[in-house]
């Protein structure tokens, strides 16, 4: 039934044993999960433990591509991870862009699962169906950017794909990512401390293989046809990328500013990180990742001043979080930093909170330079940023309970529990939810902690919606589940989502891509499997004690922001539980966030986790 | 006479040459008819690619009689998302 579109094959790699064993994937669990994010949610339900500790051997990372990864269709650049994440301390899922889950499938994989822990530093090289390591106690204390380097001057010149951790996984930074290539990464949650818990510095991968599709002509003409139609996304990313989204969001008043203080500042004061600024004054090249046609990412180095030579491709999410939000309005500092967190490998997003953490606390006076080896960390202050940043990654100074994120945070300091905005252990992306409630709802339900991308991103609806606007509780339950199970099912078939709309992949997806590449008809089927994979991963943070409880949002989106555009709105308890049981309602959940058991019967979802 | 501002936020200034304009409209103008201005000005409110917000809220979120008054802003900017 399924002629293409899959190999068929998992890779199951022990680290402490060095063996490793391919192993058959079930076409049932293909037609229920699709692949990518569903299949590793559904991976991680049969193997990850409720009680296993994140950075512990018994924890496992899972790599899954979906049945578009790697197809011959523009941007099929997509693949996942799944595994226990030590910044929440629960189930994580993170996509990333890049050559490695195209090369993965060319060595002939769906799938690649680490499992176990390396005696010492070492390297996993992938070529089809072998694998071998290599071991070098000088892998450890490496950049991202230099293992990489390393790895591929000990490989023959061939077409290799790379992940990498940098000297945070190392020492546990439960926010240290991992890094696809040479500039895309799975940001959040801390997948990089969990491969660097099993010693695994870096990973390798080619192939000789092609991913069979049911009819090849057919994909062509999709590919022409989508392709044409990316050419008004194409020029609207590659001039000003993602990093447009400050102006935009600074002006709608939900621009998380100064630790979330404020929620805008006049355009004069912010435009130094302005999409404008980067493209005028520090652009370089666009950047495009496997068989994309947009190139969105945006190269960009800083030539002169106190930041000269930084280079990095900043996207909004680290614009805004490292700029605005630690009141940094230079953009040359914002490169700057954002290449020091893409060295050392930690989360921008993360990183971004939690200095804007440090730098209010200073602020107020909460805290002082002699907890912090002398080092003073003020809202604005770039070279101080840089150097506490280094300060996380080596956990000297505050980094040494910064470097355990916002639950660990809230542990060891529980009167810092104000000045830190997340959910369920994930601090905020650059969205303040006081000004988009549905944000508020995305970020209080999102499977991983606060997300804008797996927890919905709202804003576009709440503006252009007729039956609410973005101040409305009402009908929010509705557009961020459709949201999320949209979300879900794209994060499964293996393209970027910037370019899903050359596809049709909304909530009435037509049938064509999907036949031509698997020969089977997933279309009327694929908005139920995004809603299968939601009650799946809420299954699993159930079996892990997250409930309604952990459904909240920060003190801080309880008080009425003080200015700007959104200026005197907030989400209370009482609003935010409104939003609750109209979305608990709709997904078919009880009270107390629960799917019922007509809901997994209807999901055909029972027989999976029974 | 009422006199609103069009600020063109990001991608639009491209379009519009410009980061903003102030246009004066009929005393009598409604929403319904600002559709007409933006597309005097090259650009399609009702395309997928653009998000129109009067003072704050979509610009589909208003009342179509609702009356234009002195001072309106209207922001025009892409549809984008991500990063």
């Amino acid at each position: 039934m399924l002629q293409g579109g899959y190999m068929g094959k998992l890779l199951r790699i022990n680290l402490t044993t060095r063996q490793h064993v391919i192993e058959d994937i079930v076409a049932k669990d293909f037609q229920y999960f699709l692949g990518g994010r569903g299949l590793g949610a559904l991976w991680y339900w049969r193997e990850i433990e409720p009680n296993v500790e994140p950075l512990a051997s018994q924890n496992k990372i899972g790599f899954f591509t979906g049945p578009l990864t790697g197809a011959p269709l523009v941007s099929t650049t997509k693949f996942q991870v799944a595994t226990k994440g030590p910044e929440t301390g629960h189930y994580l899922c993170s996509n990333s862009s890049g050559y490695f889950g195209p090369r993965l499938r060319q060595a002939g994989f769906d799938a690649l699962i680490l499992e176990g822990v390396c005696e010492q530093w070492t390297a996993v090289v992938v070529e089809n169906d072998t694998v071998r390591f290599i071991d070098d106690k000088s892998w450890q204390g490496l950049s991202t950017f230099e293992a990489r380097k390393k790895l591929l001057n000990q490989l023959p010149d061939l077409k290799w794909a790379t992940l990498c951790v940098g000297p945070a996984a190392e020492n546990g930074v439960v926010f240290s990512s991992i890094f696809v290539d040479d500039g895309r990464a799975f940001g959040r949650g801390g997948s990089g401390a969990v491969l660097a818990s099993k010693k695994v510095k870096a990973l390798a991968v080619r192939g000789d293989n092609t991913l069979p599709i049911a009819d090849a002509e057919k994909c062509k003409e999709i590919d022409k046809n989508a392709r044409k139609d990316l050419k008004i996304s194409r020029e609207k990313h590659r001039l000003l990328g993602t990093a447009q989204l400050v102006e935009i969001i600074n002006e709608l008043g939900c621009m998380p500013t100064l630790n979330f203080q404020h929620s805008w500042k006049p355009p004069e004061e912010v435009q130094g990180v302005y999409a404008q600024t980067l493209r005028k004054e520090y652009f370089e090249r666009n950047y495009a990742c496997f068989r994309c046609s947009v190139a969105c990412g945006q190269s960009a180095k800083v030539k002169l001043g106190e930041f000269a030579g930084a280079a990095s491709r900043p996207e909004y999410e680290s614009i805004g979080m490292l700029g605005p939000l630690c009141g940094l309005n230079r953009m040359d500092a914002v490169i700057a930093a954002d290449e020091v967190c893409n060295k050392l490998g930690m989360d921008t997003i993360t990183s971004g909170n939690l200095l804007a953490m440090v730098m209010e606390l200073f602020e107020k006076g909460v805290i002082s330079a002699d907890e912090n080896e002398g080092l003073e960390v003020n809202f604005g202050d770039g070279q101080a940023m840089l150097q506490m940043l280094q300060f996380i990654a080596e956990r000297r100074g505050l980094g040494k309970i910064i470097a355990n994120g916002a639950k660990g945070i809230i542990e060891a300091r529980p009167e810092w529990k104000a000045f830190i905005c997340h959910v369920k252990g994930l601090p905020f992306p650059a969205y303040d939810p006081r000004g988009f409630n549905g944000m508020g709802l995305a970020y209080a339900t999102s499977a991983r902690g606060a997300c804008h991308n797996v927890g919905g991103y709202t804003v576009s609806g709440e503006l252009l919606s007729d039956n609410y606007d973005r101040y409305a509780l009402k009908g929010k339950g509705e557009l961020v589940k459709s949201l999320q199970d949209n979300r879900a099912y794209v994060d499964s078939l293996g393209i970027c989502t910037v370019v899903r709309g050359a596809y049709g992949f909304g909530t009435s997806p037509p049938p064509d891509t999907l036949l031509a590449v698997t020969g089977y008809d997933f279309a009327p089927h694929l908005m139920i499997i995004g809603e299968r994979i939601s009650n799946l991963e809420r299954s699993i943070l159930l079996r892990e004690g997250i409930d309604r409880k952990d459904d909240d949002l920060p003190p801080r989106m309880k008080e009425p922001i003080p200015d700007g555009p959104a200026s005197g709105h907030f989400i209370s308890d009482e609003m935010l539980n409104e939003m609750l049981d109209e979305y608990y309602g709709l997904r078919g959940w009880d009270q107390n966030g629960k799917p019922l058991l007509k809901t997994l019967e209807r999901l055909e979802l029972k027989e999976f986790i029974s | 006479m009422a006199t609103i501002t069009i600020k063109f936020l990001a991608g639009m200034q491209t379009i519009a040459g410009k980061t903003s304009v102030e246009i004066s409209v009929d005393s009598d103008s409604q929403v319904r008819n600002l559709s007409d201005h933006l597309q005097g000005l090259g650009f399609d409110p009702e395309s997928s690619d653009t998000i129109v917000v009067l003072n704050g809220r979509g610009l589909g979120q208003w009342a179509p009689d609702r009356r234009i008054q002195d001072g309106d802003e209207l922001i025009i900017f892409p549809s984008i998302s991500g990063g």
